[in-house]
């Protein structure tokens, strides 16, 4: 009986009855629920069934693989055990590099540079000297960090006004402005003498080589400089880094 | 059925229903990448992720063939969770992989959550349905494959050199077997109503 049924519902699904069988089994499917529930069943069996084996099925799997195998080559691959220690080893190497890089830039950063030691003091030269009013100009050009102004200034002063001071803030202006060479005269000039400005003629000396980057020659100049210099301690900083 | 709206993601749907190729290689292009990386991230590797996507996208298919799968919710996160879901019960089975496995408090989107128990409940029926046709006898299981595969039934009849009429009955008889023992497994209950 229950392979009569089995059947039935075959050639039911199959469009395989006649017009008399078919409303026979149509009014049972209606009127009796277990034979609905039944058929049913067998009719999603036939469908599981068909789409476990269809040619469909098997296409759209192995497309799926395919395209799948396509996007994971595409990934980075998994790494062999094998090849670990080299990717570390490379990794490790990488690191180092990029910490000697790092140290390198931060020893760039640290070299010593001429702003960070530019702070002049303020120039008061003309108090005591009654004389040339370009003088005063210049000090107070000098003063208000307008240096360009301050050698115009300077340059109008006479030689016999100006004092050894007043060279040295005038080699300040200079420096300041580029002009090295001439600068460097001048504070040569006072170094060599026994002012009381030789020390400050050394420290700016050094500078103008250190704004220079001549680093060789800031060294041995700076190295000059007695550790009873007021600017002793800043120059040992820079000795220090260069 | 219901009254949801459907979301325009289900044409990612009706292309693998269509085997679209362009389809399934916008969802590897799209949503692939973020569930391998979940994987990988989880003590999973790149094959294990490829196996759980490829298993998920075949339920997606035939739950679109077989149940006509509507889907209400976007692609995007259906496709993670069933993804996320899957790989979190691999893993629970293979007792040497410990896991944490935080109850995934899903994202409160009722459609979204719907579309998930759907196939969910989807695939729990084509786990017994397997299940339960690898308990059928080789004879059962030779004459309904080769009665799918094959176009013709005088094609089956001839390649298992039987009858016409025979191999009719024998795959009417198989496929009632079948229904038999789905019907009298456990599970069957729960998901009589898919």
């Amino acid at each position: 009986m229950q392979e009569d049924m089995y059947i039935a519902f075959e050639n039911y699904l199959q469009n395989e009855m006649t017009v008399e069988a078919q409303n026979n089994f149509e009014n049972q499917l209606q009127n009796d629920a277990d034979f609905r529930d039944k058929f049913e069943l067998y009719k999603k069996t036939t469908q599981f069934l068909e789409a476990k084996f269809s040619k469909e099925t098997e296409d759209f799997k192995a497309n799926l693989k395919s395209i799948s195998k396509e996007y994971a080559s595409k990934e980075p691959n998994l790494v062999k055990p094998k090849v670990v220690p080299l990717f570390s080893k490379w990794y490790a190497i990488a690191a180092t590099v990029i910490v000697f890089i790092s140290v390198w830039f931060f020893m760039q950063n640290t070299t010593p540079e001429y702003e960070n030691y530019n702070q002049h003091e303020n120039a008061h030269f003309t108090e005591r000297s009654e004389g040339d009013a370009n003088l005063k100009q210049a000090q107070e050009a000098f003063n208000a960090k307008e240096y360009k102004s301050a050698i115009s200034f300077f340059e109008k002063v006479t030689n016999e006004n100006l004092v050894e001071e007043g060279n040295l803030f005038y080699a300040i202006s200079l420096l300041e402005d580029n002009k090295y060479e001439k600068a460097e005269i001048l504070l040569t000039k006072i170094k060599e003498s026994n002012s009381v400005y030789k020390e400050k003629a050394i420290w700016y000396l050094g500078l103008s080589k250190l704004k220079q980057k001549k680093y060789d020659e800031c060294e041995s100049i700076l190295q000059l400089l007695s550790n009873e210099a007021d600017d002793y301690d800043k120059a040992q900083e820079i000795l220090k880094k260069l | 059925m219901s009254e949801k709206k459907l979301h325009e993601d289900q044409l990612y749907i009706e292309g693998l229903k269509k085997n679209d190729s362009s389809i399934i290689n916008t969802i590897y292009k799209k949503f692939v990448p973020k569930v391998v990386h979940y994987i990988k991230m989880n003590s999973g590797s790149e094959d294990e992720a490829q196996d759980v996507i490829q298993d998920v996208i075949i339920t997606i298919y035939h739950q679109a063939k077989q149940s006509d799968l509507q889907l209400t919710c976007p692609f995007d996160a259906y496709f993670f969770l069933l993804c996320k879901r899957r790989w979190l019960n691999e893993l629970k089975k293979s007792s040497n992989k410990e896991v944490t496995l935080k109850d995934d408090t899903v994202s409160k989107d009722e459609s979204l959550q719907e579309m998930l128990f759907q196939t969910d409940g989807f695939t729990e029926k084509q786990a017994l349905f397997e299940q339960m046709f690898l308990k059928l006898g080789e004879k059962c299981q030779e004459v309904l494959k080769l009665s799918f595969v094959t176009k013709t039934m005088e094609e089956v009849a001839a390649k298992l050199n039987v009858s016409y009429a025979y191999v009719r009955k024998k795959k009417s008889l198989c496929t009632g077997k079948l229904a038999e023992l789905i019907q009298q497994s456990s599970q069957y209950e729960s998901i009589k109503k898919l």
